[in-house]
């Protein structure tokens, strides 16, 4: 571009309206002149030199400036000092025959622009845009600044979340699902069920597992929940969801396409389940009741839980079934035990739980002994409910001890009763193992005292796994029993623990012989000969026995004729309430003397 | 405001009280889970909000605080990386006061929803008056202490004075008289 003839610009408005500029001779390439923001450091007597030796072309990159063709181009050109790279943009144009002018300004390429190259609003023109350029650049760096921050926020709750979620839905112990994860994930996989597929939930705790823990400590116990966490992990397929819901509690929400896939997998649980655990030099055998459940889409996994609960809980009950399927029957069952176990310490307080009596026959003697006190429930609901039910209850809801000596209260009332009309009967009460504890030897005396009983009428009666574990304090109890008079004997000989050490260590004057050793008098010989060893047994070491389960004449002659002093079963009378429970039996006795 | 402005005033705490009151402040004000960033504009109540927290934590007035805060906006935008747009603004307090309109316009350019105030400045017989007229009440004080530290920036003494008026869109008066004529000499220029 050609200035027009009549255009010219004097030095010191090319240097106020472009401080910045260059003259370059046309003819040599050599700078003449800088504008006073680029004069800074360079001597005012400092030889000429070359355009192209003091500046690199940046823009356009293609070609070395051509002055001739530069001085008729409109293309803005970029120009780097070689010494500090000071960048300049601006446009070349001839201003007569020998001088070319650069004019143009600073490249901005950031805030601190003016900094690096010393520069002050002074070197700029006044209408020079340039320095709202570094305004720009730092709002956009502040923005940039701000960007990561808002990233490493974002960056650091994401690892927040993580974390909790790792923390909040994985046991901390064995690093599977936890109650929470399974609860949520559970609830998904049940929501989302295929029609073509078959959901099972499998639950199962580790028997004994108490004991582990116990006798070897809990960091094992810690291992072996690991060793079983990755055992179900291993035994799982892929897409099944394994949970620890808490202590030794363990559950697996598993698919197939049909029933071949879930005992697959059961198969391969019980197994994995079966192997031993190694420890040190040491093995350990685990045992585990399973229960299952197949899961409906309808269901919650809260009642897939209970379900699968429900069958392990009798699973167990029923021992050696490694996996116990619920039924629908088992949740009848629980209502039924619920029921119970809501009316059952209404039912203690308010006496709806009373003995009835069953006779025990003097069998040496022909005539009737006494009673054993058998508690029995007149429900206003179910009806009669028997102890097999109710017991086991109030075991669970910790108010045995109070339903023992509702029965013990009753027994001797009625014995006070029929002791006042000159009948004398011994009555046997069965005490629990919570009831024995100290100072319960003082509320029996008491009992007895206050009713004018003589101590020998009474017989406790204690189960074998009462005395399991028997401590010093059981054995002070029962030692002052006995010492008082009251006699103590063995319930149920023969079906429970380490029988003869307790014969030994206890103050026991009696056993009761099981029943299930008569089922199949006289068929089962190897019962016939515990019985006989019984006997002797007992005749050695002074002790009385009583022989339970007598139903027919052929079992009560035989129990007689090889000693046993006293019968009880049906043949003599079932149990029932006072005033009718002498009845069976004294017909019994008058039928068996006419006989004679 | 733009967030700059907050976190000036969380520099300002945090450097002189420390960074545990910074957050009773926050949490006083109902600010204590917000991130406050530069490049954002924020709602003119937050400011406010802090600056009465700060005043109630402090036990200081809060004019005394804006005018701590308004010395202290110097260093830290300078502090900060603006400390290019003071130097190519002007090279000594009245030349700069001058600009300040300029400076704000160039500032608009890039942060654009900033609402700046405006500034008249005119010569007295003694010194000068500086009008400053904005959309925010009670901000006086900031101004006063942007004034001195300014003048600070610069190495010269000014006696500045003025009379608030708190409501919006109400003029306030400075004015400037300087104590010192011979030190009326940039900073740059002095260092």
């Amino acid at each position: 571009m050609k200035l027009p003839e009549n255009f010219s610009l004097n030095r010191s408005e090319l240097d106020r309206l472009w401080p910045f500029h260059l003259l370059i001779n046309s003819s040599d390439g050599q700078i003449v002149q800088f504008g006073p923001s680029l004069q800074r450091g360079e001597s005012a007597n400092s030889e000429p030199v070359h355009l192209e030796t003091y500046f690199e072309i940046i823009r356009p990159r293609d070609t070395a400036l051509d002055l001739d063709v530069a001085s008729k181009s409109n293309k803005p050109h970029v120009l780097k000092r070689k010494s500090d790279g000071l960048t300049l943009r601006g446009l070349f144009f001839s201003i007569g025959p020998e001088l070319i002018a650069f004019v143009g300004s600073i490249l901005i390429a950031s805030s601190n622009t003016l900094n690096e190259y010393d520069l002050s609003i002074s070197d700029f023109a006044a209408v020079d845009p340039s320095p709202d350029i570094i305004i720009l650049h730092r709002f956009r760096e502040i923005q940039l600044k701000d960007q990561q921050k808002q990233i490493a926020q974002l960056k650091s709750l994401i690892e927040a979340r993580d974390r909790f979620d790792r923390y909040a839905n994985t046991d901390e112990l064995t690093g599977i699902a936890n109650r929470r994860m399974f609860w949520r994930k559970g609830s998904e996989i049940i929501n989302n069920l295929n029609k073509n597929h078959l959901l099972v939930i499998l639950l199962f705790d580790l028997d004994g597992f108490k004991n582990i823990n116990d006798t070897f400590g809990h960091d094992l116990g810690d291992k072996v929940l690991q060793e079983v966490a990755k055992r179900c992990e291993s035994a799982a397929n892929r897409n099944d969801l394994v949970a620890r819901l808490g202590g030794d509690e363990f559950v697996i929400l598993c698919s197939a396409c049909d029933i071949r896939g879930i005992e697959q997998l059961t198969d391969r649980l019980i197994y994995e389940l079966q192997k031993p655990i190694n420890y040190g030099d040491r093995q350990l055998s685990i045992y585990a009741s399973i229960g299952a459940s197949f899961v409906s889409k309808q269901q919650s996994i809260d009642d897939a839980i209970r379900c699968a609960d429900l069958a392990m809980y009798q699973g167990r009950k029923e021992n050696n079934v490694p996996v116990s399927w619920f039924t629908p029957t088992m949740r009848a069952m629980q209502n039924y035990r619920n029921s119970i176990q809501s009316s059952l310490e209404k039912a203690i307080e308010e006496r709806e739980i009373a003995p009835y009596f069953q006779p025990i026959i003097d069998l040496q003697n022909c005539s009737l002994h006494g009673f054993e006190a058998l508690a029995r429930w007149q429900h206003p609901e179910h009806g009669l409910v028997y102890p097999d039910v109710f017991i086991e209850v109030a075991a669970e809801s910790d108010c045995l001890h109070k339903l023992d000596f509702l029965i013990l209260e009753s027994a001797l009332d009625q014995l006070a009763i029929w002791n006042n009309c000159g009948k004398n009967y011994s009555i046997h009460v069965n005490l629990s193992g919570t009831s024995i504890r100290s100072g319960v030897q003082n509320i029996v005396v008491d009992l007895l005292e206050k009713r004018n009983l003589s101590p020998d009428v009474l017989v406790l009666e204690l189960t074998e796994t009462t005395l399991l574990n028997t401590g010093n304090e059981v054995k002070q109890v029962l030692q002052q029993l006995a010492e008082y008079g009251i006699a103590i004997q063995l319930d149920d000989f023969g079906t429970g623990y380490s029988s003869l050490t307790h014969l030994h260590d206890l103050p026991i004057n009696g056993v009761k012989i099981d029943r299930s050793f008569l089922f199949d008098y006289p068929d089962d010989s190897r019962s016939i000969a515990l019985i006989e060893t019984v006997m002797d047994i007992a005749s050695r070491l002074g002790l009385e026995v009583v022989t339970e389960g007598i139903e027919t004449d052929l079992q009560s002659n035989w129990i007689t004729s090889i000693g046993s002093r006293f019968g009880q079963g049906y043949l003599y009378g079932k149990p029932s309430l006072a005033g009718t429970c002498e009845d069976s039996a004294l017909d019994w006795i008058t039928r068996y003397k006419n006989a004679a | 405001m733009y967030g700059l402005v907050n976190r000036a005033i969380e520099d300002l705490i945090t450097s002189t009280a420390g960074a545990e009151i910074w957050d009773e402040i926050r949490t006083r004000a109902g600010y204590s889970g917000l991130q406050i960033l530069d490049s954002h504009n924020y709602s003119d109540q937050i400011t406010y909000d802090l600056v009465t927290a700060a005043s109630e934590i402090l036990k200081q007035p809060a004019d005394d605080i804006l005018r701590a805060f308004g010395r202290h906006w110097i260093l830290y935008t300078g502090r900060e990386g603006w400390a290019c747009l003071f130097d190519f603004t002007a090279q000594d307090f009245i030349s700069f006061v001058q600009q300040l309109d300029e400076m704000h316009a160039r500032v608009n350019t890039a942060m654009t929803e900033a609402r700046m105030p405006e500034f008249t400045l005119i010569r007295l017989d003694q010194g000068y008056e500086l009008t400053y007229l904005s959309e925010r009440a009670g901000l006086g004080p900031m101004v006063l202490g942007i004034l001195e530290g300014l003048a600070e920036q610069f190495g010269e003494h000014w006696k500045i004075d003025y009379s608030d008026r708190t409501k919006e869109n109400q003029p306030v008066s400075f004015t400037l008289l300087e104590r010192d004529s011979k030190s009326h000499v940039n900073n740059r220029e002095a260092a």
